[in-house]
């Protein structure tokens, strides 16, 4: 029974998803903004400029409500919490001013510019800036922390230059109004664009994930901010603006958006679950260059001062540039170092990678080299003849030591290619001198295989190499070939000289290659076939290290085969100047 | 018997090589396990007829053992040969112009140890 209840209980909230608090106060919010869009369109009620500023109090007051509701959801994180109540003290500021303001258009027909409002109106930036501060993010290091800094003052300067050229230069210059009077008008859209930055900056350095939607929501009414305090600024040094103005609009969206930020905080009882995130996420690139901008907007506006219109000194645009030119320096600056010190990182890493594999690679060899001995000396009878079990037991773990210690000597080969530390002992030696010696490596597992070996070195060009790493590469190909001929096939070594270079062609009657493996071959650990690893005991590295050796020659190795047919590995070498062949 | 002093850091490296220098290249075989080990036995367990030692070994390494046996306990006739891990071209030359008679490259197979030494001891 009590199960059944439960489902019910379900079901009829499935059913039901009505009025939950949080909806209401949207739902409330977006009527409001239709009242007051109607009242902008139609002013179904006179009295345009006082009624026009009571309507934004509502606004404010929804936003102070909605904050102070936020900040007691969010009792489980002292930071949230603090965050909330700092911004509703800024909306508090915004329904302090407005109330000013209204008192002065009721006062006064003209109300006087700049009055005690605008000294709340000026706190709300200082408050939200702090509010801003008190946002949980992830730390950073002093080089992040400069570098954002330097994107926000640049922004901050350039985008305050551009509202200046644009909309209070021009005015401050043609009407008589006082200092005071124009700073004012000018603090409005710059602390709208600090405050901007110092978003940019929260939403950057991943705020808590619980705080993101807010923050984004906070970041939307201060855009809105931003156009109604150009116009706002533009407006009372022209004595055009009034209470009222279809402007206002944008006021009344800002608060109302700050208050859906409040309403989309979820509550947060205890635990830090939602405040787990504090990792600093990269901006994209892409992002990086946008406070930039505002560099070539500026130079765009040099190219364009009017030299007859004395409201912008076109010396105040250049000092602008100039500080611009050197945020974006030191901004460089940061970056370049910064990039030098990863890749200075990188490279230690990769240091300290490569003298690993080498310790632990000779490491390894050092005991294997007294095993292998001891084997020898047991296979060779040197303690007597041994059981015919014990013999074959040992000849297994003969096989696998060797392929153990082919196996360390490849990886050691490949990280000293890898390092650039394969230093070659160049010396003139005949094409025919190096073919008979690894023939003599391979003899003995080309008589077991029952394959014959066709050395055919017509011209013996004389080649400038590191004989004994040639004489891997040529082992190396010629075991290979051994490898996968079948019985009584023959694997043919040819080298002929041709334009400068010395070309050596091995090939075998083997079971070839498909074509789509042509290249993955010479990858490192790829074998045609897999069981060719435990099969023919091949490492999986031979033919990386042997294509490594012929380049670091100068010379190319590759392969042409057929599967059914055979495989013919060629490749170059220099030959040795006519002085040094001498 | 024919007597060696064989000189190397690594005890499993004396063992197989002494086995094998003795029971297949018939050899009587001395071994120290370090360059100061090897003055000492060249002066204590003297004279020999063939010096067989490590080039890189902790403390006194191979070439500045042969310097300092050349200066008095080691007859100048009787040949050093060294047993190295890196054996190029360069490095062969470098161990022959310090008056070694041949040089022998590890990992050595044990069974051909004895013939290896035994050619360059006849050239």
């Amino acid at each position: 029974m009590v199960s059944a209840v439960n489902v019910d209980q379900r079901t009829e909230k499935v059913a039901s998803p009505t009025l939950t608090p949080s909806r209401a106060a949207i739902l409330g919010l977006a009527a409001y903004l239709l009242v007051y869009l109607s009242w902008q369109f139609f002013h179904w009620l006179p009295g345009k400029q006082q009624l026009g500023q009571a309507f934004l109090i509502p606004a404010d007051m929804a936003a102070l409500c909605a904050t102070l509701l936020a900040a007691r959801r969010c009792e489980g994180s002292r930071e949230l919490r603090s965050f909330w109540w700092v911004m509703s003290a800024a909306m508090a500021a915004e329904t302090i001013a407005d109330i000013f303001l209204l008192k002065y258009n009721i006062e006064y027909n003209e109300p006087p510019f700049p009055t005690i409002a605008d000294a709340f109106f000026l706190s709300f930036y200082g408050l939200l800036f702090a509010a801003l501060l008190r946002v949980p993010v992830a730390p950073v290091t002093r080089a992040k922390r400069l570098r954002i800094l330097l994107d926000g003052a640049t922004l901050v300067l350039g985008g305050g230059a551009v509202v200046w050229y644009f909309v209070l230069g021009p005015t401050a210059q043609a009407g008589g109004q006082s200092t005071l009077a124009m700073a004012v008008s000018l603090a409005y859209p710059v602390g709208d664009l600090i405050l901007l930055a110092g978003l940019a900056a929260v939403l950057l350095r991943r705020s808590p994930p619980s705080l993101r939607v807010a923050l984004l929501l906070v970041a939307a009414g201060m855009l809105a901010s931003i156009v109604a305090d150009v116009v706002y600024g533009y407006g009372v040094l022209h004595n055009t603006y009034k209470s009222g103005d279809p402007i206002d609009t944008l006021f009344v969206l800002e608060f109302l958006l700050f208050a859906l930020a409040a309403i989309a905080q979820q509550p947060i009882t205890s635990g830090d679950q939602m405040m787990a995130v504090r990792e600093w996420s990269q901006p994209a690139p892409r992002a990086s260059w946008l406070p930039y901008l505002t560099a070539p907007i500026g130079f765009g506006l040099l190219i364009g001062v009017d030299w007859n219109k004395p409201f912008f000194p076109e010396l105040s645009l250049v000092l602008i540039l100039t500080m611009i030119g050197g945020l974006v320096a030191a901004r460089q600056y940061l970056s370049l170092r910064d990039l030098a010190a990863a890749e200075q990182a990188r490279r230690e890493s990769e240091q300290v990678k490569d003298e690993f594999i080498s310790v632990v690679g000779h490491e390894l060899r050092t005991p294997l080299t007294s095993i292998r001995g001891s084997l020898g000396l047991l296979e060779g009878g040197v303690f007597g003849e041994l059981p015919t079990e014990a013999q074959s037991m040992l000849a297994l773990a003969v096989t696998n030591t060797d392929r153990l210690v082919r196996l360390i000597n490849d990886v050691l080969d490949i990280e000293r290619m890898d390092a650039g530390r394969m230093d070659l002992e160049l010396a003139p030696v005949k094409a025919s001198e190096l073919v008979e010696d690894a023939i003599q490596v391979v003899q003995m597992s080309a008589t077991q295989a029952k394959v014959t070996l066709d050395i055919d070195v017509p011209e013996d060009p004389t080649v400038s190499v590191d004989s004994d790493r040639i004489l891997q590469v040529l082992v190396n190909l010629l075991g290979n070939s051994i490898k996968f001929s079948p019985r009584s096939s023959t694997v043919t070594i040819r080298v002929i000289s041709d334009d400068g270079l010395a070309r050596f062609s091995i090939k075998d009657a083997g079971r070839g290659i498909p074509a789509d493996r042509l290249e993955s071959i010479f990858e490192r650990f790829r074998q045609v076939d897999s069981s060719d690893a435990r099969e023919k005991g091949g490492s999986g590295l031979g033919l990386a290290i042997a294509r490594d050796i012929v380049s670091h020659h100068g010379g190319q190795l590759s392969v042409e085969s057929e599967v059914g047919v055979g495989s013919t590995f060629y490749f170059t070498l220099p030959l040795a100047s006519e002085a040094g062949a001498a | 018997m024919k007597r060696l002093l064989l000189v190397d850091d690594e005890e499993a490296i004396r063992t197989i090589a002494s086995i094998s220098l003795e029971r297949i290249g018939g050899w009587t075989v001395v071994s120290a396990p370090s360059g100061h080990a090897a003055l000492q036995a060249a002066h204590d367990d003297g004279p020999f007829d063939a010096v067989l030692m490590d080039v890189m070994m902790p403390g006194l390494d191979g070439p500045a053992t042969l310097r300092r046996m050349r200066d008095g306990v080691l007859s100048p006739q009787v040949p050093v040969i060294f047993l190295t891990a890196k054996l190029g071209e360069a490095e062969r030359e470098r161990l022959l112009s310090l008056g070694a008679s041949g040089v022998i490259a590890k990992p050595f197979d044990p069974m051909a140890l004895p013939g290896e030494l035994r050619q360059i001891l006849e050239n």
